[in-house]
């Protein structure tokens, strides 16, 4: 069959056998169906989820705070001194208790001091709101004396501050000086946080 | 005499194969004539044109929507909008993030809660389909996900992470409802569901976040057969026709002391303030090609 019409009917007719003996090699995708709570991407479809986060400062951020009287008057007793603060709670989540260590000076036997928080402003001593008592008045000078205060109340998530130091008696005149620091500690064993919750919502 | 002999042969082969087209052609000029000659013949001719015999192909097509749809404050998996079938849009504009542990405001969640979600899954087309499987992507910080998603109890990572344990990560549990009144109860946690015990499937054992990223869960490994054969129903929606009826359990473990001194609240290497935004894909396959005879 070495002519030159074998050699054209070979081209033609081999590739034609060679493909019909062929074993079927084609395959079909499987057609799947998706869904999804953002197909789009859109943020607002997904699901968002945020840890909560927790603190409380009387002053700037990671900074103690520190406030003076100045100097008393000798006489005039009984002379009243207040140091106003800003306390602000940064937790995300119910608060069930948190410690204030505070530190003082020139508190005594004629000197008292008191630390009290307001849902809204003081006029003078007097608060305009809620107001919770963080240190009922006290004579004795304290360093770095840690208490563990109860709940805030609800609501702001800023709170008026007031340090009041009254000189009830003597001649006195050093000023009184006030640090304060605000922790919150999330333990396992014994949390500043409300307690976990399971929900369905 | 050797070429004379080549000379000859190929001369004879060569008229061979010229014979044999020339006869190959006769007899298929013959062929075509016979084939295309005219014969007269009574004809008679039916066909189905007037009842065409109809068909169309199929759809298919999976929805997912909260559970209950009927509502406005059931919360899915975070999806706001859903269009197909008829299942009424959800118009709570606040609330889609995972938490409301505390009340309305706070919607976060801290180490120790646990908060359920239901899902519906339809198919809304008209094929049927066979097997489910999930996808979940932490969309979060342009997509490379947050410490609610990267991190778990043995995981040590410097920048996201820190020391092993230090982050927890969220965990996620994930349950089938077998049965046609599906799930209950579901603004109670846990909800409910049939008798509560075998009509339970579970479907995703408890994990955290991290090892269902970037790779896809066959849910129907843990109870076989869960979702072998889901049925298409176009026409409803409620729990008696989805084909997966499913509860989403998040929890988020208890962590490591973590002690804040005047709210320097960490940025890195914490739990705290941490934000996920979690992309579930949920994928099924057309049933097996049949073959009837109707």
């Amino acid at each position: 069959m070495k002519t030159r019409i074998a050699k054209p009917i070979k081209r033609v007719i081999a590739p034609i056998l060679l493909i019909s003996c062929a074993p079927l090699a084609f395959s079909y995708a499987a057609t799947t169906a998706t869904a999804s709570n953002s197909a789009d991407n859109v943020s607002t479809n997904q699901q968002q989820v945020t840890s909560a986060k927790w603190g409380i400062t009387f002053a700037a951020v990671n900074t103690d705070f520190t406030g003076s009287t100045g100097t008393f008057t000798s006489g005039g007793n009984p002379v009243v001194r207040t140091i106003p603060f800003v306390m602000t709670n940064v937790t995300t989540v119910d608060l069930a208790k948190w410690t204030m260590r505070t530190t003082t000076s020139n508190i005594g036997p004629n000197r008292d001091y008191q630390i009290k928080i307001c849902t809204a402003a003081y006029t003078g001593v007097v608060c305009g709101g809620t107001e919770t008592i963080l240190q009922a008045a006290s004579n004795t000078d304290v360093s770095n004396s840690n208490s563990v205060e109860a709940a805030l109340p609800a609501g702001p998530t800023t709170y008026q501050g007031l340090i009041v130091v009254t000189k009830t008696n003597g001649a006195t005149t050093g000023a009184t000086s006030v640090t304060l620091r605000a922790t919150v500690t999330n333990a396992i064993a014994s949390t500043d946080l409300g307690a976990a919750a399971t929900v369905s919502n | 005499m050797w070429q004379f002999r080549r000379a000859n042969h190929r001369l004879s082969h060569t008229s061979f194969t010229v014979r044999f087209a020339i006869a190959s052609l006769v007899a298929l000029g013959g062929l075509t004539l016979s084939t295309t000659g005219v014969w007269t013949s009574l004809q008679a001719q039916s066909d189905n044109s007037g009842n065409p015999l109809s068909s169309q192909s199929g759809i298919l097509s999976l929805v997912l929507s909260p559970n209950p749809e009927s509502t406005t404050t059931s919360q899915g998996l975070g999806l706001a909008t859903v269009t197909s079938p008829a299942i009424p849009t959800q118009t709570a504009a606040t609330g889609w993030k995972l938490g409301n542990t505390d009340g309305v405001t706070n919607k976060t969640v801290k180490p120790g809660d646990t908060i359920y979600r239901f899902i519906n899954l339809y198919l809304s087309g008209a094929v049927n389909a066979t097997g489910l499987t999930m996808q979940v992507a932490d969309l979060a910080n342009g997509g490379a996900g947050s410490a609610l998603s990267l991190c778990n109890s043995s995981t040590v990572n410097g920048t996201v992470c820190g020391a092993t344990g230090l982050i927890p990560g969220l965990q996620l549990t994930v349950d089938q409802c077998s049965v046609a009144t599906g799930w209950t109860a579901v603004t109670t946690a846990p909800g409910s569901c049939g008798n509560n015990t075998t009509d339970i499937k579970a479907v995703v054992a408890t994990t955290y976040l991290k090892a269902l990223i970037a790779t896809t869960t066959d849910l129907n490994v843990l109870n076989p057969g869960t979702f072998a054969t889901l049925t298409s129903n176009s026409t409803t929606a409620d729990n008696s026709t989805a084909v997966a009826r499913l509860r989403f359990k998040f929890t988020l473990p208890l962590a490591p002391t973590q002690s804040i001194q005047n709210a320097n609240v960490p940025t890195t290497q914490t739990i705290q303030n941490q934000t996920s935004a979690l992309k579930f894909t949920f994928n099924t396959t057309q049933r097996s090609a049949i073959s009837v005879s109707s």
